[in-house]
């Protein structure tokens, strides 16, 4: 977890699931909102719809009864009043007029009106508290002079006038004074084609919206109002007539949207609103024009609902609430795998580079993750091809170093240690001995008549033969001893025989047996390219501590030593103590 | 939270209740053309106040209105001399501080001797500011009436059955009633003489088209119906928004009798001292002129052009306003001649 990639990594894919879920949990809100309110307009402007439908149902029910009632036989000789029988007659038809009421909730009086005598009320049925009342004699009443008598008159047969939606201000209805009401009348026709009466039906407003509106639920409120806007249907019945009461109360001033119905522009609107119910909350209302197909005070009437927003803002809220507590899981499943990719990315990486380090000129290549497909692979791989080239030139200078020691410290031709190899070994010897508290011994080996043999047989001879000494002296010694070639036909050994000292045998006396040994094998004849030659040699010693302790005095001693040897007949061993002795 | 937003909410209506007391209310009845909107916005912005304006039709509804509201309702009525009287003596209205109007100042000199005025003045004390006027002649249809009538006797004329328009109210029909029957106090009438005039006007409403309450009503009428003739409650006025559709249309006195009213601001009893403001205001010049120049109704600051001196006959209290509105009541709803 110590790793930096790992926190930024975290860090960052946590921030971006963050964001990422904040965006579709704001974009999932405002479109869920967005799809609820307009699902809840839909749902508004059809139930709207279906009010209008009912609304214009009912007055083609009220026209259908009017239109019975206008062809009932007895209805033209009432009007004329010219039988004896027409007494009789009205009372029937007055009955049949009660019936009508009785099984119209909504109607509150039915009416046959006359087209002359000042339309007067020939046949009268008025509701006074559900019961049902036949007006007659002197309570009749004339009622030319009103728009519903003098605009039906004028009208075809078989059409019908709508009145304006008022308050009933006609003293005399019985249950009816200041109640809203909408009137609906058609004209009567004789036989000769002429207008003789009109049956006028008085609806109680209050009650056929009762009727209309039966299934809208709680929360939705019905609105009507006239052609100018004027309530006459409205959740506070204050507002409504205000046209009535002397104050103009106008939908367009609630909802200034609703004035392009009026104006014309539009049949039907629905929109989101300020309730005006509940001034802090929203809703939707949805208003449609109900246009009469028949004559009437007023063209048409706007039917329409309201209904708040708080079920679908709550809906959208708890949505909201859901889609945030989703997304806030996702975010910490998130960060939790963010971590553990972090960690997937960065242990190889961390293994990668614990091996960098360790690595070593000339281990063996280490077997990373090579058989990753990915870039970690790749990278892998790329270290392992750099490591094994590493390793190929490193052997390749390590051959030529050493080919090249050993050309430097190498006699050429008899491969032994030259010179300076062997001052070396003497100082290597003369340091150990001196830890050791040993002794060393110096031998210098001078080949007999070795010149003349060079002359007789050439060089090649000499050489070979030069070279066959030297191994022979090799077997002479032990491995520890050293054996170099000190000059033209001039040898040097080093004798340290340390585990024989520590037997208690001296260097003098172990020198001596290897230098008898040297000048026996010396002295056996050589056989070379069919020549058989015959050498001897002279040898010299100087013993450390006692003959020098140092290199060169080492080496001027033993070759004292050796000199001495040559004067004294060759073929002969002198060791230094004895030129001193002598 | 739950616990703290009730508290929050009380606290603020503690915090706004005073500011909203602050706004001063102003509840003014008055008729069509009195009070514009716009004029009614430009003094609530000038004096900080609401004001809610309710218009009436008919003399009997204003009576309706003022009598029926609780603690004194109204601030404001626009009011005719003749009916100011009943006001005054239920208490109603309270004297004006006329001090408090300086635009008086700006009214003709007629109107500003108020004691000359029959009503206006009572134990010393203004009850009312003359505000504007109008003689209530005929309005004729120049297409089905070639000769202006010079009765109002004309309303009966049943060469124009069905297409007379009369106004719908109670005291004025009355008076003309009485008028046309040639009885010499118009506006005292003895019980046996109401009756006469109500049988009168079931007369009347037999010769009718209909009746009508508002000036823009009788211009729809006309404009969709055979009209001939219209006894013109709002004078002027209600020839000015005849003739602004172009209706060719004539205006006559009758010589037996032309009524006139002169329709005054009284303050009602409780009002405060805005009530005095809101008459200033509708005395400026501004304001009065808009009476003459959108509504064709005279204003007090300058002299009328149309409005000849034919005898008048100006508005006088009536001797029994319930018992006109009663009878009206049994004429408007159609009751036959033999109940009268």
């Amino acid at each position: 977890m110590g790793s930096r990639i790992v926190v930024k990594l975290t860090i960052w894919i946590a921030l971006l699931s963050l964001l990422s879920a904040g965006i579709s949990v704001y974009f999932t809100y405002t479109h869920s909102r967005a799809l609820l309110i307009q699902s809840s307009k839909d749902k508004l402007a059809t139930a709207t719809q279906v009010l209008a439908n009912r609304y214009s149902f009912f007055i083609a029910d009220i026209t259908k009864d009017l239109l019975f009632i206008a062809q009932l036989p007895d209805i033209e000789e009432i009007a004329s009043r010219n039988s004896p029988q027409t007494e009789k007659q009205r009372t029937h038809l007055a009955n049949a007029l009660s019936g009508f009421l009785r099984s119209h909730e909504e109607y509150n009086q039915v009416r046959f009106i006359d087209a002359h005598n000042h339309g007067l009320e020939l046949v009268r049925v008025d509701k006074a508290q559900n019961s049902v009342h036949i007006v007659e004699g002197m309570a009749l009443q004339e009622k030319a002079h009103y728009s519903y008598v003098y605009n039906t008159l004028q009208l075809k047969q078989g059409s019908v006038f709508v009145s304006g939606i008022r308050l009933n201000k006609e003293r005399g209805l019985l249950d009816g004074y200041g109640k809203p009401s909408v009137i609906v009348a058609t004209p009567v026709y004789g036989a000769n084609g002429n207008v003789f009466g009109a049956i006028v039906i008085n609806v109680d407003l209050e009650k056929m919206f009762a009727l209309i509106e039966t299934d809208i639920p709680a929360g939705i409120d019905v609105i009507a109002t006239n052609s100018a806007g004027d309530y006459i249907l409205h959740p506070d019945q204050e507002k409504t007539f205000g046209f009535d009461k002397g104050a103009r109360i106008l939908i367009q001033n609630d909802i200034a949207l609703t004035q392009h119905i009026f104006s014309g522009e539009l049949s039907s609107l629905v929109a989101e609103v300020q309730d005006f119910r509940f001034p802090d909350k929203q809703a939707v209302i949805s208003l449609t024009k109900v246009p009469f197909a028949t004559e009437s005070d007023e063209k048409y009437i706007v039917l329409g609902l309201i209904s708040n927003l708080d079920t679908v803002l709550e809906d959208s809220r708890q949505l909201g609430i859901t889609s945030l507590q989703i997304s806030l899981a996702f975010g910490v499943l998130f960060v939790l795998l963010s971590l553990i990719l972090a960690r997937k990315i960065t242990t190889p990486l961390q293994r990668m580079a614990t091996t960098f380090a360790r690595f070593k000129q000339g281990d063996p290549v280490p077997e990373l993750s090579i058989n990753r497909n990915d870039e970690l692979g790749l990278l892998a791989r790329n270290f392992s091809i750099m490591a094994k080239k590493l390793n190929a030139q490193l052997m390749e200078l390590n051959t030529q170093r050493q080919y090249l020691h050993k050309v430097a410290h190498h006699d050429g031709l008899t491969g032994l240690p030259n010179r300076i190899l062997l001052e070396d070994r003497i100082e290597q010897a003369l340091i150990s001995a001196r830890r050791d508290k040993a002794e060393i011994a110096v031998m210098l080996v001078d080949l007999d008549d070795f010149k003349p043999v060079n002359d007789k047989y050439g060089h090649d001879i000499g050489d070979k033969l030069l070279q066959e000494c030297a191994a022979r002296m090799l077997t002479c010694i032990r491995e520890t001893d050293t054996v170099a070639r000190y000059g033209g036909d001039e040898f040097m050994i080093i004798v340290s025989a340390r585990e024989l000292q520590l037997r208690g045998m001296s260097a003098r006396h172990i020198s001596r047996q290897v230098a008898d040994k040297i000048r026996n094998a010396l002295n056996q004849p050589f056989k070379i390219d069919n020549f058989l030659l015959n050498i001897s040699c002279s040898i010299g010693i100087a013993i450390y501590p006692q003959d020098g302790d140092d290199k060169n005095t080492l080496i001027k001693h033993a070759d004292l030593a050796m000199y001495y040897a040559k004067s004294t007949g060759r073929n002969n061993v002198k060791l230094y103590t004895d030129i001193q002795i002598d | 939270m739950r616990y703290r937003l009730p508290f929050l909410t009380l606290l603020l209506t503690f915090l706004l209740a005073p500011s909203a007391a602050a706004v001063q209310q102003l509840k003014v009845l008055a008729w069509d053309g009195y009070a514009d909107t716009d004029l009614v916005r430009e003094f609530e912005q000038k004096y900080k106040a609401k004001v809610a304006v309710t218009f009436v039709y008919s003399d009997d509804e204003l009576w309706g209105k003022v009598s029926e509201a609780k603690n004194g309702d109204y601030d404001l009525l626009a009011v005719n001399t003749a009916e100011l009287q009943r006001y005054i003596q239920k208490g109603f209205v309270r004297a004006i501080d006329t001090q408090q109007i300086p635009n008086i100042a700006q009214q003709l000199p007629r109107f500003q001797q108020r004691d000359a005025i029959p009503g206006l003045v009572k134990n010393n004390q203004t009850y009312a500011i003359p505000y504007t006027y109008s003689e209530m002649g005929l309005i004729y249809n120049r297409k089905l009436v070639h000769q202006p009538p010079d009765s109002i006797n004309a309303l009966w004329n049943p060469a124009y059955a069905g297409k007379v328009l009369a106004f719908n109210t109670s005291n004025h029909n009355f008076t003309l009633a009485a008028l046309g029957l040639g009885m010499t106090s118009p506006f005292n009438q003895s019980p046996e003489q109401l009756q006469l005039s109500a049988r009168r006007l079931v007369e009347l409403r037999r010769n009718l088209l209909t009746f009508y309450s508002s000036p823009q009503e009788a211009v729809k009428l006309f404009k969709t119906q055979e009209v001939a003739l219209i006894y013109a409650n709002y004078g002027s006025q209600q020839l000015k928004a005849l003739a602004d559709v172009g209706a060719d249309v004539g205006y006559t006195m009758p010589q037996d009798g032309t009524l006139a009213w002169l329709d005054c601001w009284a303050i009602g009893q409780r009002a405060g001292p805005l009530a005095e403001q809101w008459i200033n205001f509708m005395l400026e010049e501004k304001t009065s002129s808009r009476l003459t120049n959108v509504h064709g109704l005279a204003n007090t600051l300058h002299e009328s052009s149309g409005h000849h001196n034919t005898k008048l006959i100006w508005l006088e209290p009536i001797e029994n306003a319930d018992a006109r509105i009663s009878l009206w009541e049994q004429i408007i709803s159609g009751d036959v001649m033999e109940r009268f």
